[in-house]
């Protein structure tokens, strides 16, 4: 190989020219994912589904709240399991009624449409209103992500802090729905609701807020309101 | 960290770019604060990911742009890389964000592989 250059050259002289060239080709770098995003989103209107996509930090009591809602919705509701570390909880979901699916992540640290475009092969969806797709357990790298979803729904517990929306910005940025979770904690932690709903806000002025308890039930009726509106509106 | 992945296919899409006999020598993207993308942990695994690609003579370069902050308290408009940064006049927080989730690959930069 030549040493000057990298060709695969045998040692020669080095006379040739090297002419740089800039090529122009402003693509969105998830530009494979987006296309796919698309594709999902079709299909999800041609159902007549309505998809969350449901992002939250491990701990934070996705899976009860998951439980709560596919105890309310049973056969009305689907999800698609991507999070590795909760995946025996399909099971429970699937007890309550409700249709699941788990995602092979591989290690993973994020879903991508591409993926989520193959569970939907082994998911029926006839007579499903709802389908929760659960992200993988972080704030961070699902967030980029768009997966074809009406909304993007994230979970901040009480016991992770108030000081985390400002840290996840691309997360918070994108939610529809903020879920404030272990609501029934507050008189023994330090969270600030004002603190976390205002910081959210200063990044996103188009989301609701829900402060909610999975474990006690306590305002997952209203969340469910929501979802209810939510699922009639595509009617 | 899923920068490792978002370098491959980065790679992959620039590759693509690349005109038969010509060597990709450059990659340039922007980033924007609300990507999701460390521009930090891309950097530093772009080499290495490049050169198991077979693309070692590729760099990165990185174009890192502001979110833009419109203030609600006094109507200040400001740019910043931190969602952090309060409005630099009244120190509000209360403010609408316009931007700042780009993560586009703008432009490649080639070199012949033929000899003169
Ligand atoms: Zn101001």
């Amino acid at each position: 190989m030549c040493n000057d250059c990298g060709c695969l050259e045998p040692g020669h002289d080095h006379p040739h020219s090297h002419e740089t060239t800039t090529l122009a080709v402003h693509q969105d770098v998830l530009a494979k994912n987006n296309t796919f995003a698309e594709r999902n989103r079709g299909f999800f209107k041609a159902k007549g589904v309505f998809v969350v996509n449901l992002i939250s930090s491990p701990g934070s009591g996705k899976t009860a709240l998951l439980e709560a809602l596919a105890h309310h919705y049973g056969p009305a509701m689907a999800v698609i399991e991507g999070d590795i570390q909760t995946s025996r909880d399909a099971d429970r979901v699937i007890r309550s009624g409700s249709r699941a699916y788990q995602i092979e992540t591989l290690g993973a640290c994020h879903l991508d449409a591409h993926a989520v475009h193959h569970a939907l092969d082994h998911l029926d969806l006839s007579g499903c209103r709802l389908l929760i797709i659960e992200n993988v357990g972080n704030l961070v790298c699902p967030s980029a992500y768009d997966l074809g979803e009406h909304e993007k729904m994230a979970i901040l517990s009480l016991p992770e802090g108030d000081d985390k929306i400002l840290k996840y910005p691309a997360l918070f940025s994108r939610v529809g729905t903020l879920i404030i979770n272990k609501i029934d904690l507050q008189p023994y932690l330090d969270f600030s609701v004002d603190t976390a709903v205002s910081e959210c806000r200063s990044l996103n002025r188009s989301f609701e807020t829900f402060l909610l308890s999975a474990r006690t039930g306590e305002g997952v009726d209203s969340l469910i309101r929501h979802l209810d509106l939510r699922i009639q509106a595509l009617r | 960290m899923h920068e490792i992945s978002i370098a491959s296919s980065l790679i992959e899409q620039a590759a693509a770019h690349v005109p038969e006999g010509k060597r990709l020598l450059a990659v340039r993207v922007t980033v924007g604060p609300l990507s999701g993308i460390s521009a930090d942990s891309l950097e530093f695994c772009f080499d290495s990911v490049a050169a198991d690609m077979g693309h070692g003579s590729a760099r990165l370069s990185i174009t890192r742009i502001p979110a833009c902050f419109e203030c609600l308290t006094c109507g200040a408009c400001y740019k910043s890389e931190s969602v952090y940064t309060e409005c630099p006049l009244c120190q509000s927080l209360e403010r609408i964000t316009y931007s700042g989730d780009r993560f586009t690959l703008d432009a490649i930069d080639v070199e012949d592989t033929h000899h003169v």
